[in-house]
C-alpha cells in the first residue's frame, strides 16, 4: 500500500500554471512599450496582442529575437528562488487579398531554451509565488489571421495551442503472500496527450487624424492532468489455484484531475495616437476575469473495496484510506491592468531611431491568504524603456526595412504582508516582495 | 509471471509538452520556504550528535527541566535540575557543537532559603539586556527569581514571586516556572499547577505578579491552558494526547515576518490514565498552543514532539537562534549513561542545523 499512498501524496501535491508572455510580452517593440500596443501593433507580436494588426502588413514579415527575465523575490528575506525564465521569440506573417480585401496570416511562438514545459509539485500549504515559476516555463504557439473588410478596419482572430494530459494506469492480477513466485499481476498503462486550443480575437479602428482604437479579446484556457489508477485483484495466501487457499479480493481506485496551466479570459480596450511622424502614445485596459482560477492542488478520489473472508474477519482489519486534503477555494480577484506608452522617432536620412518608453500598474490578483493556501503574489509596477532602429533599403539582395529593438523593462512588486488566521498554522506569516529584470532584443526583416 | 502492456500516443508531443518534471517536497516544508517552526520537531540522529544519544548527562547524579538559552560568546548554555539524593540544585552546563556538553554540570544555585525548603529546580532563564534573569521552583511550591550579570554568580530575590493559592484555581503547589517579557514591556510569568498551565502578570520581572483569568467570562479564575480531558479524544478510543494534565511550561515571545508578536507555549502534555483491560497506558509528550494576543490559546492539535520508543520524553526548552529552533527536553536511554536520563535535542522543521551555532 506503500506505493499508492505515495503516488497518491504526488498526485495531490501536483501543481503549475499558463504563459510567459501575459507576464512578459512578446517582441522588444511591444514589451518596451509595456505592451500597450493592441491599437499600435504591426509587427508579428499582433499574433498575441491584437490580431488584426496583421492587416497593416504591407510585405512578409519575419521577427525572432531572445528574451530573458530574472526574478528576485523574497518569502520573509529569502530569495524565494523562482527560476528565471529566457528563449527565443519569433514570429512569421505575410499578407495577401483575400476576395479582394487585405489579408494577411500569422504565426508566433515563444520557446524556452532550457525547457519546453515544466510541471512542478508543490503543496498547496506551501508558500510560492503563485504567477511566477513553473508557469512562465512554457511554449507558446499560435497562428492568427487578420482582414481589413474596409480602410479603417482591421479584424483577427484565431488559435494558440497548448496539451493537456489524461493518463490511467491498470494493474490486475494475483498476489501470492506464500509464494512470490506465483504472483502475477498485469499493467496497462496508457497516456493520452491531446491540444488544447483557445480563441483570440481582436479589432483595430481608425478614426483619422491618427487615432486609432482597439478591441482584443483572449479566451480563458486551462490544462488539466489527469491521472486515473484502478488496482485490482486478489492476495492470496497458500497456493494459487488451492481451493483451501485464503482468498483476500479487493480493488483500490485513485482519480486525480490537476489543473496544470492556466489563464485567464481577458479583454482589453486600446487607443494610440500618432500625434506627428515623430511622436506616438498608445494606452491600453484590460480586464483579466482571475475570479474563475481554480486552486491548482489535485483534486483527489479514492476508493479501496477488500473483501475479507468470514474465516479472516475477526483478525483481519481494513485500513482506512488517509483523508484527502480539502481543496481552498482560490477566491482571486478580478483585474483592471492600465498600459500607458510613447515611442519618439528621429529621422536618420533614410532610416530611424526610436526611443519607447511604458509604464503598467497590473494589481495582484490574489487575495490574502489566511487559511491553508499560501498563494503569494504583490501588485506589478512594470516600467520599461527601449530603443530600436529601422534600416532601409539597405542593399539590392534587401529591398525592405530592417527592424533592430533592444528593451530593458523591472517589474517592482511592493513589500506585502500575508497574515494568517490561526497562530498554529505551519506556515506562519508571510512577507512577500521583490523586483523582477526582464531585457530583450528583436530583429525583424520587413520585405517589401 | 507478470506482463506488461504499455500503450503511448502521440510521444513526440509528450517530450514536446510534458518537458520535465519535479516532484517538490511533500511535507509541506521545503527548506528555504517560510515556516512557522512550530513542529513537529524531528529528534536528531546519532551521527547528527557524534554518536551520543544525548547532549547532556551527569554521571554524578540526575538532571531534568533543561532551560537553553545563548550566552554573550554565542554558547548555548543549558540550565538544568540536578539531583544529588534528596537536593535539588540549579546547574549550568555549555553546549558546544554538535550538541555534547562542553563540561560537567555546575551548580549555580542551591537551596538556601527558608521558603525553598530543600530543593530549586527546573529554571527558566531569559536575558534582560545584559543581565540574566532567572525564575525556578522550590519543594515549597513557592516560585522564586534571581538575577545574574554573568549567568555564573547569582543573587536570589528574597521573597518568593508566587505561591499556590487554591482560591485562585492553584491546587497542587507551583512549579515549573518560565517567564518572558511581553511586547508592551511587561512579564509574563507562565507556571504549572493542578495539571494546568497559568499566567501571572507583573511590570517587573520581581513583581508583584497578578494572575490572569484564562476565560474571564467565567466566575472562577481559569487557566490559560489545561488538559481536554478523556472526552476529548480525537478517534473515540484511545484518550487525546494531552488528556490528561500539563505541565513544564516554556514560554516564548516573538515576531512574526510581519511583525506581530505571537506568542507559543511548549509544554509536556500527558494523556489521561485509563484501565489496563484493554486501554492505553499513559502518554507523555510534547504539546504546543499559541497565540496573537497571549490571551486566546490555539493548541496545535497533535504533539510538536513524541517518541514511539520513549513514552517519557518531556520538560521542552525551545532555543530561537535566526530561524533555528532546538528544542531540549529529557529523555531516558541516554546510551553512554547506560540508560540515565539527560537532555536529548530535536530539532524543528525547516531548520537545517542541529543545534545553534556556537
Amino acid at each position: 500500500m506503500t506505493w499508492v499512498v505515495g503516488m497518491a501524496v504526488f498526485v495531490a501535491a501536483t501543481t503549475a500554471r499558463a504563459n510567459p508572455l501575459d507576464m512578459y510580452g512578446l517582441g522588444a517593440r511591444s514589451a518596451s512599450l509595456a505592451g500597450a500596443v493592441s491599437a499600435d501593433v504591426g509587427d508579428t507580436s499582433a499574433v498575441y496582442y491584437n490580431p488584426a494588426g496583421l492587416s497593416r502588413l504591407r510585405g512578409l514579415r519575419v521577427d525572432l529575437g531572445y528574451f530573458w527575465a530574472a526574478p528576485r523575490l523574497d518569502l520573509n528575506g529569502r530569495d524565494a528562488q523562482v527560476a528565471p525564465s529566457h528563449g527565443l521569440v519569433g514570429g512569421i506573417a505575410t499578407p495577401g487579398r483575400l476576395f479582394g480585401l487585405p489579408f494577411a496570416v500569422g504565426v508566433a511562438i515563444h520557446l524556452p531554451d532550457d525547457r519546453l514545459s515544466q510541471i512542478r509539485a508543490i503543496p498547496q500549504s506551501e508558500a510560492r509565488w503563485e504567477l511566477y515559476g513553473v508557469r512562465l516555463q512554457r511554449l507558446y504557439l499560435a497562428a492568427m489571421l487578420s482582414i481589413s473588410p474596409v480602410r479603417w478596419l482591421r479584424l483577427g482572430g484565431g488559435v494558440a495551442f497548448m496539451a493537456s494530459t489524461r493518463g490511467r494506469v491498470d494493474i490486475d492480477g494475483v498476489i501470492s503472500v506464500t509464494n512470490q513466485g506465483e504472483t502475477s499481476l498485469r499493467h496497462t498503462v496508457d497516456v493520452d496527450l491531446s491540444s488544447v486550443r483557445y480563441a483570440q480575437l481582436g479589432a483595430q479602428v481608425d478614426f483619422g487624424r491618427g487615432v486609432t482604437a482597439a478591441l482584443a479579446w483572449r479566451q480563458q484556457f486551462g490544462l488539466d492532468l489527469t491521472i486515473d489508477l484502478a488496482l485490482q485483484g486478489r492476495i492470496v495466501a497458500g497456493p494459487v489455484n488451492d481451493p483451501n487457499s485464503i482468498v483476500v479480493p479487493g480493488s483500490y481506485t485513485l482519480a486525480s484531475r490537476t489543473l496544470s496551466a492556466w489563464q485567464p479570459e481577458q479583454w482589453t480596450l486600446g487607443g494610440a495616437w500618432v500625434i506627428n511622424p515623430r511622436w506616438r502614445v498608445m494606452a491600453d485596459l484590460t480586464w483579466a476575469r482571475w475570479s474563475s482560477y481554480e486552486n491548482p492542488a489535485s483534486a483527489l478520489r479514492t476508493s479501496l473495496d477488500v473483501t475479507v473472508p468470514p474465516e479472516l474477519s475477526g483478525s483481519l482489519r481494513v485500513p482506512a484510506l488517509p483523508p484527502t486534503a480539502p481543496r481552498e477555494a482560490a477566491r482571486f480577484y478580478d483585474t483592471l491592468v492600465p498600459r500607458v506608452g510613447a515611442e519618439f522617432t528621429a529621422p536618420v536620412g533614410r532610416h530611424a531611431a526610436h526611443v519607447r518608453m511604458g509604464y503598467a500598474w497590473d494589481p495582484s490578483p490574489v487575495p490574502e491568504q489566511p487559511g491553508l493556501t499560501s498563494f503569494i503574489d504583490s501588485d506589478r509596477h512594470l516600467v520599461t524603456l527601449g530603443a530600436g532602429a529601422t534600416l532601409r533599403r539597405l542593399g539590392s539582395v534587401f529591398d525592405g526595412a530592417l527592424h533592430v529593438d533592444v528593451y530593458a523593462a523591472m517589474q517592482i512588486l511592493p513589500t506585502r504582508d500575508f497574515a494568517k488566521a490561526s497562530p498554529v498554522d505551519p506556515v506562519g506569516d508571510i512577507r512577500a516582495g521583490g523586483v523582477v529584470l526582464s531585457g530583450g532584443m528583436t530583429v525583424g526583416a520587413q520585405f517589401e | 509471471m507478470s506482463a506488461a502492456i504499455v500503450r503511448y500516443r502521440t510521444i513526440a508531443l509528450a517530450l514536446g509538452i510534458m518537458g520535465c518534471g519535479t516532484v517538490g517536497s511533500t511535507d509541506g516544508l521545503t527548506p528555504e520556504r517560510p515556516a512557522n517552526r512550530t513542529g513537529p520537531f524531528r529528534e536528531v540522529t546519532g551521527n547528527e550528535m557524534g554518536m551520543r544519544s544525548c547532549a547532556v548527562v551527569d554521571f554524578q547524579g540526575l538532571v531534568d527541566e533543561p532551560s537553553a538559552t545563548r550566552a554573550d560568546d554565542g554558547r548555548t548554555v543549558l540550565y538544568l535540575t540536578r539531583e544529588h539524593g534528596e537536593v535539588r540544585s540549579i546547574a549550568r552546563v555549555a553546549l558546544r557543537a554538535p550538541a555534547q556538553q562542553a563540561d560537567d554540570p555546575a551548580d549555580v544555585l542551591v537551596p538556601a532559603l527558608d521558603w525553598e525548603g530543600t530543593a530549586v529546580r527546573s529554571p527558566h532563564v531569559v536575558r534582560d539586556g545584559a543581565a540574566w534573569v532567572m525564575v525556578y521552583g522550590t519543594a515549597t511550591g513557592a516560585l522564586g527569581l534571581a538575577r545574574s550579570t554573568d549567568g555564573l554568580a547569582w543573587t536570589r530575590h528574597p521573597t518568593p514571586l508566587l505561591t499556590a493559592d487554591p482560591a485562585q484555581g492553584e491546587d497542587t503547589p507551583l512549579r515549573a516556572p518560565s517567564i518572558a517579557r511581553t511586547p508592551d514591556g511587561a512579564w509574563m510569568l507562565a507556571y504549572a499547577s493542578a495539571g494546568a498551565i497559568w499566567f501571572a502578570r507583573a511590570s517587573r520581572a520581581e513583581g508583584p505578579f497578578t494572575r490572569v483569568d484564562g476565560d474571564p467570562s467565567t466566575p472562577r479564575r481559569d487557566a490559560v491552558l489545561g488538559a481536554t480531558g478523556p472526552t476529548m479524544s480525537p478517534d473515540g478510543g484511545a484518550p487525546g494526547f494531552e488528556s490528561g494534565a500539563l505541565d513544564d511550561p516554556d514560554l516564548f515571545i516573538e515576531s512574526t515576518a510581519i511583525g506581530r508578536a505571537i506568542w507559543r507555549v511548549y509544554y509536556t502534555a500527558r494523556s489521561a490514565p485509563v484501565a489496563m483491560d484493554g486501554g492505553v497506558a499513559p502518554e507523555v509528550t510534547v504539546g504546543m498552543a499559541a497565540s496573537f494576543d497571549g490571551r486566546t490559546f490555539t493548541r496545535f492539535g497533535v504533539p510538536v514532539f513524541r517518541s514511539r520508543t520513549d513514552p517519557t520524553y518531556a520538560a521542552p526548552s525551545v532555543l530561537a537562534v535566526d530561524e533555528r529552533r532546538t528544542l531540549l527536553y529529557v529523555g531516558a536511554r541516554c546510551a553512554v549513561s547506560r540508560g540515565r536520563r539527560g537532555v536529548r535535542v530535536g530539532i524543528a522543521p525547516g531548520t537545517d542545523t542541529v543545534t545553534p551555532a556556537p
